[in-house]
């Protein structure tokens, strides 16, 4: 793996430190561009979220990042740096020593994430033994249990011998997540980790991710279509819509200052404790648009309540929103020639509905 | 997808050449038979394509005769036993449940038989040649033309419109025959595609070892057995030709019962894409 | 020559209590026990009652009336038919399976004097078949492309080969009057070996077991040919299914995982792919079987092979039927045991049916 830095841009200096970087990253499957140049900085340490309909591209942005797109997908632009590596996609062997020790991966649906005829100890332990060839049995066996314990799972010694059907689908995914955290990753990512679980369980599985994060100061990239979820838990979100990243945003302006129209709309799809019942929740028109026939423009253009003739003419520039919620060096970027206006009317009307067509 | 085209045009093309050689063979029955001893073993060439056998018999006429044989006894041997099979399975669906349940033992009994060794028990029991051989063949794809489609038509009954039809008071075989029956079309066509092979195969299979098609009848097992005693002093032709014959028949229905199912959820998937993207690019609903 | 090319059956459902376990073998062993009564009554019908006299095959026709009523009644023909039924199921559960009509002999020692030569036919085209089939799947499914589609072509033309054609162009292009490589049809061994000593009755196992090097490399050629012919269908059948198999399962979410954790495409697809893949295939034992049981009958003359197929068909040619009815219904019994034991294996080699006594 060589160690170049990233190619000089306006945010070098934070790159510098972080767990993993992607700049102007590009996916395509046969002639469709799926990821069409997404922007992505981690921290250690920090959780960031990426949240979309679906089908906007966040699921293959966390595949494409670890390398592990379906067959007929390719990382078609960009560089990507994990720990201060660049990121070689064409090199298999160091992708292998990467995925599991630096970068790994919790996936959506724990029932079928773990393998049924293999041991839930046997599945960590693959873990382990793949970074750690020379551990002993023993210690395998030591460290497997530990991890359990350290991701709420009673019993340890007992449940490595268990396998995945005599697990619940909470206890499959802390399972998973001591798999991805086996050893000891610079970055976590998250795949819809909480959506095929209960209510209940899902909050467990939120915190237990909130504690890693706190003991093992692991980085943790949160994808999800659930932007209350990642209001909650990150301390950044990244919202994309066909296949870019159309609004980053610190959590704490999210509410107040979100400055996409199609952040706006999200928002307005999320019951909000305190508001009235009157007060309908809103939707999105349409569907988003297939990525092989993109609008002219922006993409969200034909849906948006705040489109503009020019709108569709040419790609929206980057506002920089100034927030005050904000701590200094947090960015607030909006994807959208109106950005200020939308900003400018959520604080005067506290509305989170957008100005009616005219 | 590509593939599935390929795959199915290859089966149509092969399967289209086998019908005319089937057609020639219809013209050259006396020429099959005809013994001419002062032309025997001659090897393949220009005069006979494929060579004459002990007797001087032409065998490409013989392999000609022989695919009309095929071709009309695999087909006929899976019309009857599908049809039976039908029957079956109409009174499994629709009959009382004591019957199906007994039924369903018996098929699975008839079926724990090797195909092979069924129909030549049955061929055996009433006394060996070609036509004993069908009867032999039907019985064995009774059973499993009966249990797949009673399947299919103890779904149907659960259909709505069965059930509706059962409400305005139809007969019951009136239900069968209009409403079950066209439900199982599909799968009937499938089965008869997927067993045609199959039948071919034990029908010269039956007849290599003595009990089906005998000696002077130009079947292609009955050939290959013949050609066996010549194979070892060279005369390779006489049983590689019929052989030949019978794995392109039976490679060619098998690709074509192969790709029917592709080819059918390809147009379905064409079917269902189409309508999406309509809906994406209509207007957007104005919201209230 | 059964074998239609579906794929795995249902996947596994989740283990059961224990209780639902019991009851679920009971209603299983009563059905596989109602499946051989109705198979031998089918086997009965077809082969006893149907086919008319049996004394008159017996004692041919020009026999006195006599000498006839005299077999009739050493045979119990003139009682009852359900009598003659039960007399034919214990006959046959005891191992007696009577006298060939055409020369005498005891059709029981005939099987078992035979059976090692096919026994070993058929063990050996199982490994040619499985081993064949578990490299071209695995390497299909791995590496997808052009071999893939060779080896589904190849796979779907073996699936409708007649075996006895394909011996006999084995024998024409490597045997004696080909290319020389193998012996043709020329039985068991070269006839100036003596067979090795008796343990198994394998020319194989025992040539090794005697320390006759010789013997066990002239066994196996004599076998290369027909087991490859009797394997050419199972290998066919079973690389369509665990080509199938594998596709599916590389597309589950765990081998993902298994892959995010930093294991290789091969080795995640070597442990984790073909482990998935294998378990369903097991219960296709009984279609294999069958289809080596056919294949032995069918393969066996070609190649002078002296085992039960030949029996079979020399018994078929003299019209007798006591050797014809032990093969057919034995053939049977065969299949639904087979049937039986791979549930059972599959339902041990399975996590998920395995039955776990005392923990909840």
């Amino acid at each position: 793996m060589s160690t170049s830095v990233s190619a000089p841009s306006d945010r070098s200096a934070r790159s510098d430190r972080s767990a993993l970087s992607a700049e102007g990253l590009r996916v395509a499957y046969g002639d469709v561009e799926v990821v069409r140049g997404v922007d992505l900085v981690v921290r250690p340490g920090e959780k960031v979220g990426v949240v979309g309909e679906s089908g906007c591209g966040k699921s293959t942005v966390a595949l494409a990042l670890m390398g592990l797109l379906a067959s007929g997908g390719a990382v078609t632009g960009g560089v990507v740096s994990v720990a201060g590596g660049r990121v070689d996609y064409r090199d298999e062997k160091a992708l292998d020593r990467m995925r599991g020790s630096q970068l790994s991966l919790v996936f959506q649906d724990p029932l079928t994430s773990l393998d049924p005829v293999k041991t839930i100890g046997s599945q960590i332990a693959e873990a382990l033994r793949r970074h750690n060839p020379r551990m002993s049995r023993a210690a395998v066996r030591a460290r497997c249990a530990e991890l359990l314990t350290a991701v709420g799972v009673p019993e340890p010694e007992r449940r490595l011998r268990q396998y995945p059907h005599e697990f619940s689908g909470g206890m499959r995914q802390r399972a998973l997540i001591a798999i991805a955290v086996a050893n000891d990753p610079a970055v976590l990512i998250a795949d819809e980790p909480t959506t095929a679980l209960d209510v209940t369980t899902q909050a467990q599985v939120v915190e237990l991710l909130d504690s890693l994060v706190d003991r093992l100061g692991v980085a943790v990239v949160l994808v999800t279509h659930d932007i209350g979820l990642v209001s909650e838990f990150c301390d950044r979100v990244m919202v994309m819509y066909a296949g870019r990243v159309v609004e980053e945003v610190p959590s704490a302006a999210l509410f107040d200052g979100a400055a996409h129209p199609y952040t706006r709309a999200l928002l307005g799809s999320l019951p909000v404790p305190g508001r009235p019942r009157s007060d309908d929740l809103t939707w999105i028109p349409g569907a988003p648009p297939p990525l092989a026939a993109l609008p002219a423009g922006c993409s969200f253009a034909p849906r948006c309540t705040w489109a503009q003739p020019e709108c569709s003419a040419g790609q929206p520039p980057r506002v920089v929103v100034p927030s005050p919620g904000t701590t200094t060096g947090e960015v607030h970027v909006a994807e959208c020639r109106r950005a200020l206006e939308v900003v400018a009317s959520s604080r005067s009307d506290e509305s989170t509905e957008g100005e009616p067509r005219g | 997808m590509k593939g599935t085209r390929v795959q199915a045009g290859t089966a149509v093309v092969l399967l289209a050449v086998l019908v005319l050689l089937a057609v020639a063979g219809i013209f050259l029955r006396g020429t099959a038979t005809t013994v001419d001893v002062a032309n025997a073993l001659v090897p393949p060439g220009p005069g006979h394509w494929f060579g004459t056998d002990a007797q001087g018999r032409d065998v490409f006429a013989r392999v000609a005769v022989g695919t009309s044989i095929a071709l009309a006894s695999g087909l006929g041997a899976v019309a009857v036993g599908g049809g039976l099979g039908l029957v079956i399975a109409l009174v499994c669906g629709l009959g009382p449940r004591w019957l199906d349940a007994v039924l369903v033992r018996l098929l699975d009994a008839v079926m724990a038989f090797p195909a092979l060794l069924l129909a030549l028990a049955v061929t055996m029991a009433f006394g060996t040649g070609l036509l004993t051989a069908l009867v032999g063949v039907v019985v064995t794809v009774v059973p499993v033309f009966a249990r797949t489609l009673r399947a299919e038509a103890r779904r149907a009954t659960s259909e709505p419109f069965v059930q509706a039809a059962r409400t305005i008071g139809l007969s019951t075989p009136h239900l069968a025959v209009r409403h079950v029956v066209p439900y199982l079309g599909t799968t009937f066509s499938v089965q008869t595609a997927a067993n045609v092979g199959n039948v071919i195969l034990v029908l010269s299979g039956l007849s290599f070892i003595g009990v089906g098609a005998q000696p002077p009848t130009p079947e292609w097992g009955a050939m290959i057995t013949e050609g066996l005693q010549n194979a070892l002093t060279g005369q390779w032709w006489i049983g590689v030709f019929p052989g030949l014959a019978l794995l392109v028949t039976v490679v060619a229905v098998n690709l074509l019962a192969d790709s029917i199912p592709a080819v059918r959820a390809a147009r379905l998937a064409r079917r269902r894409t189409s309508r999406p993207r309509r809906e994406a690019t209509a207007p957007a609903p104005v919201e209230a | 020559m059964t074998i239609t090319t579906t794929t795995a059956g249902a996947r596994p459902r989740r283990a059961p209590a224990l209780g639902g376990a019991l009851k679920r073998a009971a209603t299983g062993l009563l059905g596989v026990l109602m499946t051989l009564l109705l198979a031998s009554v089918v086997s009965f019908v077809v082969l006893r009652a149907v086919p008319g006299d049996p004394a008159r095959l017996i004692v041919g026709p020009l026999a006195t009336p006599d000498v006839l009523a005299g077999v009739r009644a050493q045979l119990g023909l003139d009682d009852p038919l359900w009598l003659q039924y039960l007399r034919y199921v214990r006959d046959f559960a005891t191992l007696q399976w009577g006298y060939s009509y055409s020369n005498g002999a005891d059709v029981t020692a005939v099987m078992a004097a035979r059976l090692p030569a096919t026994l070993e036919l058929a063990l050996w085209a199982f490994l040619f078949a499985v081993v064949g089939a578990v490299v071209v799947a695995t390497l299909a499914s791995f590496r997808g492309g052009a071999f893939a589609t060779v080896a589904k072509v190849v796979s779907l033309v073996g699936l409708g080969t007649p075996q006895f054609w394909v011996a006999l162009v084995l024998i024409l292009v490597l045997g004696s009057s080909g290319l020389g490589v193998l012996p043709g049809p020329s039985g068991r061994l070269t006839s100036f070996l003596e067979p090795p000593a008796h343990v198994t009755g394998l020319y194989t196992v025992d040539g090794l077991l005697a320390g006759q090097p010789i013997v066990f490399s002239d066994a196996l050629a004599h076998l290369a040919l027909p087991a490859i012919s009797l394997a050419i269908i199972p290998g066919a059948f079973l690389t369509r299914l665990l080509t199938a198999n594998q596709n599916d399962v590389a597309r589950s979410p765990f081998v993902t995982v298994v892959r995010s954790k930093g294991v290789s495409r091969w080795a995640a697809h070597r442990r984790h792919v073909l482990h998935n893949a294998l378990l369903p295939s097991v219960s296709s034992a009984g279609l294999v079987l069958a289809s080596l049981i056919t294949g032995s009958v069918l393969v066996e003359s070609v190649f002078n092979w002296p085992g039960i197929g030949q029996v079979l068909v020399q018994g078929i040619q003299r019209q007798d039927f006591a050797v014809v009815q032990a093969f057919v219904l034995l053939s049977a019994v065969l299949y639904v045991a087979a049937n039986t034991v791979a549930d059972i294996a599959v339902a041990l080699l399975d996590p998920r049916l395995r039955v776990r006594g005392g923990s909840k």
